[in-house]
């Protein structure tokens, strides 16, 4: 194609004048008019002599701040699919045709627009579920985090390769969809008069889809999901949308949509997802510079295929880093200025295959000063994790592939290795801020549940966590879990009805009691639970089994009579 | 003609520069500017493309109901602020209810708002329309647009949403943001730090020195006119 940029180089030469029709058509049609059209997510239009001209100025300043097109990722060794990026020539050629005055040049030079799909992207989905109501965003005010819950109307197991968001509203800023196979998010979301959940953070069942990101930002391309994007989805799953809202000035209502695409292939990959995460973040107010970072060793040869960086408001940069076995580094992320309005999930333009031993690093640095104009505090305050918005967060999520079961399986037991460890320093250093912190006690007591070494330290965290708070069902549900595995029956049998006492909904609390109870020899009671937890969890397969196990007995025992 | 209701005419100016150095006597400019209007007022009124500039003597700017006004003709309240506008400018629309704030609280104090839009591209219902949906109707009796860039011309407005200031007597006191929330384009604080207009209208009103002359507006650049 070298004769093509020749031409160009040519025509656009010093003295040339450069034209509308001949030079910032193409520019702008490519990289401008996929968001900046009718029914997109950019505010106005490009597609037109008079649209652009009009704007020129305005153009010239964002695509030199390179605020747009929006692609926070810097350059770096490992491309991104989809990047967004001008060259420095295109941005010279924009600066000199406002400079030289903006001219149109001969209409037989204008390039057709492209054509983009109408409609779904995809074409008709196979599913398409929406928000049951519309969600009211006010004119004014700050940012709005917010999870919308939707039920998913497919009674059986799908095998999923694409979804589309269509958000339907100019105010939605990114989103991220996570699926609840149990009723913890309707329950969450049932708890206020108000549609939706607020907040950065979903309730904890509420998770990407197994091996899977899945997010949406303005111009998000959907295509047919490769071998690696395809995954399960279980029946009566719900859908939760987790929405980042910009109010525009004016009131407006969103009611966004989902389309699915469906396959008869099922997933056949060894996919696993590591989280790099920092809990010890503590940025003192006016620190610039604060890095904080966290590191992974592959014990397996494994493939990235993605990632999602996250942090809150005052991140100010984020790099991901391999150092192979060798020593030598390469860097695979580096968005150089964080900002949280832009978040999303990047799949890398082909998978980037690491050795085992190569050390995964996440670097992110925070600015907690005034410097940093996304800083929510002002005068700046003292910032440390937590979930919520007034916390920070540094994370660096990453997808890979292994070749065999064997490595997925070793590369899941050292990941899960590593969060047990990171959830331990976590909530110890949660209960010296705050010794009456009930969740930081139970989520020690669990941790220390499957350490034989350690049950002492779970039982003590497990009784503190209950003396703090005796209405926190998931603590009466693990000394259910201590006391089954010490044998004691009746007192399990106890904490696990106070468990469904506190929760009626708990699946899990249902599944063992029906188990216990069977063991206790009350037959009809087991029946009843482990038909209400396979009922709350159509997933569990202990109880369906035991379930079927059970009647099978009891058809015996009637014709035995 | 008409005159706009509620319109003293008693302080109606011109565009040319050094205005208000003779208040009272430009009258007779305006309603000059006027009657040579009227014949050009078919074009402006459909939302299609920009219309041709009129031949007029004397350029004014103009009510969504094509007729010419001076919105410094009122200036004997206690200050008159003129907010630049355009329909589809993000960060003007993001300033809304901002707006809508500042002119709840001081219209009654004795400032005028006045909304100009000047991009002549922008139709008197495509305006009427952006008041409308952005809820800036409180304003409705105040809004203008300026497609010859009179008033532009006169403060040296460049961008959209900028604010102009005026005291009584026509002395121009600030021009600039409305406050900090966009510090460049493509970068918002959740609240602004610093709420430069709401401060300057208060010295006026208090009496105070102004505080500040003005820090530059950020926003869409105001196209020439075509
Ligand atoms: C991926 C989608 C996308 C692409 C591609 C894109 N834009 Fe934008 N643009 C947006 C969105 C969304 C906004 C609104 C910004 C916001 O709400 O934060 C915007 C806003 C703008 C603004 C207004 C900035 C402001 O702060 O008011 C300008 C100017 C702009 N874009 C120009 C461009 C130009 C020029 C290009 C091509 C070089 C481009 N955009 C490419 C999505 C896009």
């Amino acid at each position: 194609m070298g004769w093509v940029s020749q031409i160009v180089a040519q025509s656009t030469g010093p003295g040339t004048p450069i034209t509308f029709n001949q030079h910032i058509a193409p520019l702008v049609f490519r990289h401008c008019a996929p968001c900046h059209r009718p029914g997109q997510a950019g505010p106005f239009s490009l597609l037109t002599f008079d649209q652009v001209r009009k704007r020129g100025p305005q153009i010239v300043e964002v695509i030199t701040n390179q605020v747009m097109p929006p692609w926070p990722p810097a350059k770096s060794s490992v491309a991104f699919e989809g990047e967004r990026r001008l060259a420095a020539s295109e941005i010279q050629l924009m600066e000199r045709w406002v400079a030289g005055g903006s001219l149109e040049g001969d209409k037989k030079q204008l390039p057709a627009l492209p054509i983009w799909p109408q409609g779904w992207q995809l074409g008709e989905p196979d599913l398409v579920v929406r928000m049951p109501q519309a969600y009211l965003l006010g004119s004014a005010g700050k940012d709005v985090y917010r999870h919308f819950v939707i039920p998913i109307p497919s009674t059986v197991r799908r095998y999923v390769h694409a979804m589309e968001l269509r958000p339907g509203n100019q105010s939605v800023h990114h989103a991220f969809l996570l699926f609840d196979v149990t009723r913890q998010s309707r329950r969450t979301d049932a708890e206020d008069a108000e549609l939706g959940i607020p907040g950065m953070s979903p309730p904890q069942s509420a998770q990407s889809p197994p091996g899977q990101f899945v997010s949406w930002k303005p111009g998000t391309t959907v295509r047919r999901g490769a071998p690696d994007e395809i995954w399960t989805l279980q029946p009566n799953t719900d859908l939760v949308l987790q929405m980042h809202l910009q109010p525009t000035g004016k009131p407006e209502t969103i009611q966004a949509e989902v389309g699915f695409y469906f396959t008869n292939t099922p997933p056949t990959q060894f996919l696993g997802k590591l989280g790099l995460i920092n809990y010890a973040i503590d940025l003192p107010a006016g620190v610039t510079n604060q890095v904080v970072q966290d590191s992974f060793d592959l014990p397996r040869d494994v493939e990235l295929l993605g990632l999602i960086p996250h942090s809150h408001y005052i991140g100010r940069s984020v790099r991901g880093l391999a150092v192979l076995p060798t020593g030598e580094p390469r860097e695979f992320l580096n968005i150089p200025r964080w900002d949280f309005r832009w978040q999303g999930d990047y799949r890398f333009a082909a998978p980037l295959a690491l050795p085992k031993g190569t050390r995964l690093i996440m670097e992110w640095s925070f600015d907690n000063s005034t410097n940093n104009v996304f800083n929510p505090r002002n005068p700046p305050t003292r910032v440390v994790y937590g979930l919520n918005t007034t916390n920070e967060m540094a994370e660096l999520w990453i997808r890979m592939r292994c070749k065999t079961l064997e490595d997925q399986e070793a590369l899941k037991d050292s990941i899960s290795a590593k969060d047990k460890q990171g959830s331990i320093d976590f909530n110890k250093w949660r209960i010296t801020q705050n010794p009456n912190d009930a969740m930081g006690h139970l989520r020690l007591g669990q941790v220390f549940l499957d350490d034989p070494k350690r049950q002492n330290d779970s039982l003590r965290h497990l009784k503190t966590a209950l003396r703090i708070n005796p209405k926190l069902d998931e603590a009466h549900y693990a000394m259910a879990m201590f006391l089954i595995a010490r044998g004691q029956n009746r007192m399990a049998k106890t904490a696990l009805e106070t468990t469904i006492g506190l929760n009626p909904e708990h699946a899990d609390a249902h599944g063992n009691l029906g188990l216990l109870l069977w063991k206790l020899g009350d037959v009809e009671g087991s029946e009843r639970h482990l038909q209400t937890a396979l009922t709350l969890n159509p997933q569990d397969e202990l109880a369906r089994e035991a379930l079927t196990e059970l009647r099978t007995i009891r058809t015996f025992r009637k014709l035995g009579k | 003609m008409h005159i706009p209701s509620g319109q003293s005419l008693s302080l109606a100016g011109s565009a040319r520069a050094g205005f208000f150095s003779s208040p009272g006597v430009t009258v007779a400019f305006m309603l000059l500017g006027a009657s040579t209007l009227v014949g050009c007022r078919a074009p402006l009124a459909n939302a299609g493309p920009a219309p041709k500039p009129c031949m007029s003597p004397v350029a004014t700017a103009l009510t969504l109901d094509q007729t010419p006004i001076e919105p410094l003709a009122s200036i004997s309240r206690r200050a008159t602020a003129m907010i630049f506008m355009a329909v589809e400018c993000p960060i003007c629309n993001r300033y809304a209810p901002e707006i809508q704030r500042l002119a709840a609280r001081f219209e009654t104090a004795g400032v005028d708002f006045w909304l100009v839009y000047p991009n002549a591209d922008e139709s008197p219902e495509v305006v009427r329309k952006h008041v409308e949906d952005y809820q800036l109707t409180a304003l409705s009796k105040r809004v203008i647009r300026d497609p010859q860039h009179v008033l532009v011309q006169r403060t040296g407005a460049r961008v959209t949403p900028e604010v102009v200031v005026y005291r009584p007597g026509g002395e121009q006191v600030y021009r600039g943001r409305i406050d900090d929330r966009f510090p460049a384009l493509g970068l918002d604080r959740r609240e602004p730090t610093r709420r430069d207009l709401e401060q300057v209208l208060s010295a006026i009103l208090d009496s105070r020195p102004i505080p500040t002359s003005g820090e530059p507006a950020v926003g869409c650049y105001i196209p020439p006119r075509p």
